[in-house]
């Protein structure tokens, strides 16, 4: 599903080069529940950027579906989030301004869903996650875990192929996080690919495999 | 979608409310005044568009050359009008039109009021113009002698209704003259008006007896006085050059062969008077281009500093919304929506302000009228055009306000604004909006100070002593005006009952002293030709000279230094007595006072010796410098009674006036000013300016401080984190406040440091024009500096205290 080839990174400032990610060459496969670890600083973030097209490298090859992600326009990639990529953030990024309810709708939106379907996935995320009881409440009512879950129904109510989720539970305390993971296990049962970052060695213990970046270099790459 | 949008649009608005308010109040503010501007330009610009015969109509110029300087007149001959149509094929019509001011009342009545536009025209006049009849046969209308026309006011004013054909009206006591018709007026922007109009003959009898006979001569064969205006309607497709160039050859037919080298008569454009005519004797004042188009200026100045913050001020709300569009597009929103969804936003901004905008003018227009001395009005629908472009710029502010957002939609990849580094810190080119803040504010502060120092100079100039006492003085004119009167011989009686008049007025107590004179001191007099052994002809010195009665110095209270004043008592006064004042000392070469006693002085055709030098007084306003003055008795070219009222019972010796008057000169409307208000209205332009500066000033100050208050929130947006930082770190809110405060203000004083040498430089200009200038008052840099300082820091100040008062907690966790 995807393949990474020499993928690099770098930042500028001045004579001086910074590099993030250093020829990263990963393959991940259809249905596989992928854990990034590594100190911080370290690129994580960097390469879930990469992978989810909201950044592009400075060198290397990135082929989604077998397609030339590195070749891809703006419009091309506003298709890929549409319709395969989901996104899921340690800071939840839920617009403030829509409720719960419509916060969910938008990917759906945008994808040009008609009203009456809509309403029924809406619906059906809702009962899936237990949230039906706060679907007018807007985010700044509900606290982080249930942000969070917002965030999660968010990012699966279009079916995607891919999930990425960057520390999903860094700002929960355990026993959120632990709900968030049970549901990425669930989603993972059903045949989504996720990828996840995260510093938690509990968490990790969910995925299918295991990568850990150090220094912008794959230090190690196992099956768990 | 759309739904979705407006939900999201209106719930921002929503909670950041106090802020769209000032977003859309200061656009809406910005627009009023520049619709407010461009309609009166507009309103200029379109003199005389009303006429149905609009493109054909033309007005006969009198371009007249005898003293070796040319200059145009707007009126022309009387007996060049009816030989026209014969004599040019290009004419289809001519109406000749003469204005005069005169008294008017219902036959039979008492009651008798001055119209100061009564016009006698040719019965063609309707054909000319295409006026709108509400009553009469406009054909017939003016056909026959002693028939009237009046237009709707008029007939109001009159009979205080409108349905009056066949009234009988009494005009300067003669007539009666039988109402045929009854017009609509025309609008305001007509550079002509008339208040009725009468047979074009029989503006004769509106003479008294003596002065007919003279009058008729002018009207039949003067062709050398600039008498009627005189308007042509041309034939359709018809060149008006032809008929120029076919005037000389008309002249000599017809002309006085005398003058065919210094005259020439050409046709101008009714459309154009009002801004290009450069006429002599205009009937009302023309607009001056170069002033309609700094008002333009002025106009989309303020709109485009109104149009600037409003970008300003929607790009600091949409900072706090960087993150959503990094949200929306990785939930797959193109760029095509995403910049759909924020320009549809900020247009629906301004065009809520638009709206606004449009509601204020209508409140403000009767306001911004009075101080412009017209009456505007704006119909949205028949002033298309102006609509048009108005709603243009809500257009253009919409859209590019939405650009801001727009840009970040296209130009950066989310994940350049999830790291806090990317989105915050391009949030904007500041060095941009600190330049349009220090502009807004010189602006500003250029008005502030200009006003001051207006003020300043008309405060200086109602505290200097005239010379003369005023208090209390009313003055009454003797005739109508009417520059017929020119043409008439003395009148034998009038000295007689003017005489009798003030006898009588002397034996009511409440009524002070009473003088006559052919001017009124403060308002200038016409320059003589002077001549005395020690000065000939040749040394052509000019100087103003005024006629007045025995009694003008004792009541004007006026000193003789020298010699005496005039009196009835020395009984060759009226026939050779001259005062001089101090200044005409010098010009005349006389060293002393004393020395001018007893010597021959020749003004004009009158000889006679100077028998007292009396101190100076003000002959017209303080802008002018004083001047040298020769004051004699000539009865003959009195034109104007100066009564002094003494009592607090004013409106009761007013009364008694009015009703003595009546039986004195029943031919004229009992008519009166103060002195005191017509001096005034010596500074009438000096006022005006004051007032729209003021005006202006104030605009441009509030419009400054919504372009401050849009900067500090956009920097305390940006510096949220460093604000809660610094708390938890332990700063104190007034450090905070001074923190955030500092840079703004220092924004202010270099816009001080800008703006008061500039506005000192102009005002400077404009003070130089006065003889009697205040020397330029320095506080008044300091106190619009001052002013501005306050009004920023109160602007920053508050923004700074609820940044420095939020939770730290808060802004930090949402980093
Ligand atoms: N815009 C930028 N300009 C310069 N350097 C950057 C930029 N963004 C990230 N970096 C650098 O790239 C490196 C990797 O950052 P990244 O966010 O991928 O780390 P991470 O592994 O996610 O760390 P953490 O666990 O703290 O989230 C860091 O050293 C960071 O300083
Ligand atoms: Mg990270």
């Amino acid at each position: 599903m995807i393949q990474l080839s020499n993928i690099e990174r770098y930042y500028k400032s001045g004579p001086l080069t910074t590099w993030v990610l250093r020829d990263i060459n990963l393959r991940i496969r259809e249905g596989e529940f992928v854990t990034v670890m590594g100190p911080s600083g370290s690129g994580k973030t960097t390469l879930m950027n990469l992978i989810g097209m909201l950044d592009e490298p400075d060198g290397g090859e990135y082929f989604f579906l077998n397609e030339p992600v590195h070749k891809f326009n703006e419009r091309k990639r506003t298709d890929l989030h549409k319709h395969y990529i989901g996104f899921v953030f340690q800071a939840y990024h839920l617009i403030d301004e829509l409720t719960v309810y419509e916060n969910i709708e938008t990917p759906l939106l945008y994808r040009g869903v008609k009203s009456a379907d809509r309403k029924a996935m809406v619906a059906e995320v809702l009962d899936r996650f237990n949230i039906v009881a706060k679907k007018d409440l807007f985010p700044g009512q509900l606290s982080g875990g249930q942000q969070q879950l917002v965030g999660v129904a968010r990012a699966i109510i279009g079916k995607p192929k891919l999930l990425l989720a960057d520390e999903p539970t860094g700002n929960l305390h355990s026993s959120q996080g632990e709900m968030i993971m049970n549901l990425f296990a669930q989603l993972h049962r059903e045949g989504m690919t996720i990828i996840q970052v995260t510093h938690n060695e509990n968490n990790a213990r969910y995925g299918t495999r295991l990568i850990e970046l150090r220094d912008g270099f794959v230090r190690e790459d196992r099956t768990v | 979608m759309l739904i979705h949008y407006i939900k999201i649009a209106a719930r921002n608005l929503w909670k950041n409310r106090g802020y769209s308010f000032i977003t859309l109040s200061g656009l809406a503010v910005g627009m009023a005044c520049c619709f407010l501007l461009w309609l009166y330009v507009h309103h200029e610009r379109h003199y005389d568009d009303f006429h149905p015969t609009g493109e054909r109509l033309y007005r006969v110029d009198y371009h007249a050359d005898f003293s070796g300087s040319a200059f145009v007149l707007g009126r022309i001959p009387a007996p060049i009008a009816p030989l026209l149509p014969d004599n040019f094929q290009q004419i289809e019509q001519v109406a000749r039109l003469y204005p005069r001011s005169i008294s008017v009342r219902e036959a039979g009545s008492d009651k008798q009021f001055e119209l100061e536009n009564a016009m006698f025209a040719d019965s063609t006049v309707q054909a000319v113009f295409g006026l709108s009849f509400l009553q009469g046969n406009p054909a017939t209308a003016l056909n026959r002698p002693f028939s009237l026309v009046l237009t709707e006011e008029t007939a109001q004013r009159l009979f205080e209704t409108t349905d009056v054909l066949g009234r009988q009206v009494l005009l300067a006591n003669g007539g009666p003259y039988a109402v045929t018709g009854v017009v609509r007026g025309f609008p305001d922007n007509a550079h002509v008006h008339f208040d009725c109009l009468a047979p074009y003959r029989n503006m004769v009898d509106a003479e008294p007896p003596h002065a007919r006979e003279p009058l008729r001569n002018v009207l039949a064969s003067n062709w050398l006085a600039s008498h009627s205006y005189t308007y042509v309607l041309l034939k359709k497709g018809a060149d008006p050059e032809r008929v120029n160039a076919a005037f000389p050859d008309f002249l000599k037919r017809f002309g006085d062969k005398n003058f065919l080298e210094k005259q020439a008569f050409k046709l101008f454009p009714v459309r154009d008077i009002h801004l290009h005519s450069a006429s002599v004797g205009e009937p009302e004042p023309l607009a001056n281009p170069v002033y309609l188009r700094m008002f333009q200026i002025i106009g989309l100045l303020v709109l485009l500093i109104a149009c600037i913050n409003f970008v300003n001020l929607s790009t600091a709300t949409y900072l706090g919304r960087v993150r959503e569009v990094g949200v929306r597009k990785v939930m797959g929103a193109g760029q095509g929506s995403l910049i759909g969804q924020f320009l549809g936003e900020t247009l629906l901004l301004s065009f809520l302000a638009f709206l606004a905008a449009l509601v204020l003018v209508q409140a403000l227009l009767p306001y911004f009228g009075a101080m412009m001395d017209i009456s505007l009005a704006y119909k949205p629908w028949s002033n298309w055009p102006l609509t048009l472009l108005f709603v243009g710029t809500f257009l253009v502010a919409g859209l590019l306000a939405g650009s801001y957002p727009a840009f970040f939609a296209s130009r950066f990849r989310p994940a350049e604004i999830f790291s806090s580094k990317g989105g915050q810190a391009k949030g904007g080119s500041n060095w941009l909006r600190k330049t349009l803040i220090v502009t807004q504010f010189s602006v500003g502060i250029a008005l502030i100070s200009g006003t001051l120092i207006v003020l300043a100079q008309l405060n200086y100039w109602k505290n200097l002593p005239l010379g003369f006492d005023h208090a209390q003085v009313i003055s009454v004119p003797l005739s109508s005006a009417n520059i017929n009167s020119l043409f008439a011989p003395g009148d034998s009686t009038l000295r007689a009952r003017m005489n009798a008049f003030e006898e009588r007025l002397k034996q009511n107590p409440e009524v002070g002293e009473v003088t006559l004179s052919s001017g009124l001191p403060g308002f200038g007099a016409a320059r003589h030709p002077i001549r005395t052994d020690k000065i000939s002809t040749e040394d052509n010195v000019f100087l103003q000279a005024l006629s007045v009665d025995y009694d003008f110095a004792q009541t004007y209270r006026l000193k003789a230094i020298a010699g005496r004043t005039f009196g009835k008592e020395y009984g060759t006064d009226h026939i050779e007595g001259f005062l001089v004042n101090e200044l005409a000392l010098k010009i005349l070469k006389w060293n002393t006072p004393e020395e001018a006693l007893g010597k021959r002085l020749v003004r004009g055709g009158k000889e006679g010796k100077v028998v007292g030098v009396i101190e100076n007084f003000h002959t017209a306003g303080f802008q002018q410098a004083l001047e040298p003055l020769v004051l004699e008795v000539s009865p003959g070219t009195f034109t104007t009674f100066s009564i002094r009222l003494q009592s607090s019972r004013v409106p009761e010796t007013l009364q008694f006036l009015e009703k003595t008057w009546a039986e004195f000169f029943p031919e004229k409307a009992f008519e009166y000013e103060f002195l005191d208000e017509q001096l005034a209205g010596n500074y009438l332009e000096e006022r005006r300016l004051a007032r729209l500066g003021g005006n202006f000033a104030g605009v441009a100050i509030f419009l400054s401080c919504f372009g401050l208050f849009g900067l500090i929130s956009l920097s305390v947006r940006q510096r949220t984190k460093e604000i809660g930082i610094r708390k938890v770190l332990g700063a104190s809110v007034a450090g905070l406040v001074g923190l955030l405060s500092k840079d703004f203000l220092k924004l202010v004083l270099v816009a001080l440091l800008i703006a008061a040498p500039v506005a000192w430089y102009l005002m400077e200009q404009w003070l130089t024009d006065f003889a009697f200038r205040i020397s330029m008052p320095w506080w008044v840099f300091a106190v619009a500096g001052a002013a501005a300082v306050l009004v920023a820091f109160a602007t920053v100040g508050m923004q700074g205290v609820r940044a420095a008062l939020a939770d730290p907690v808060k802004s930090l966790r949402s980093e």
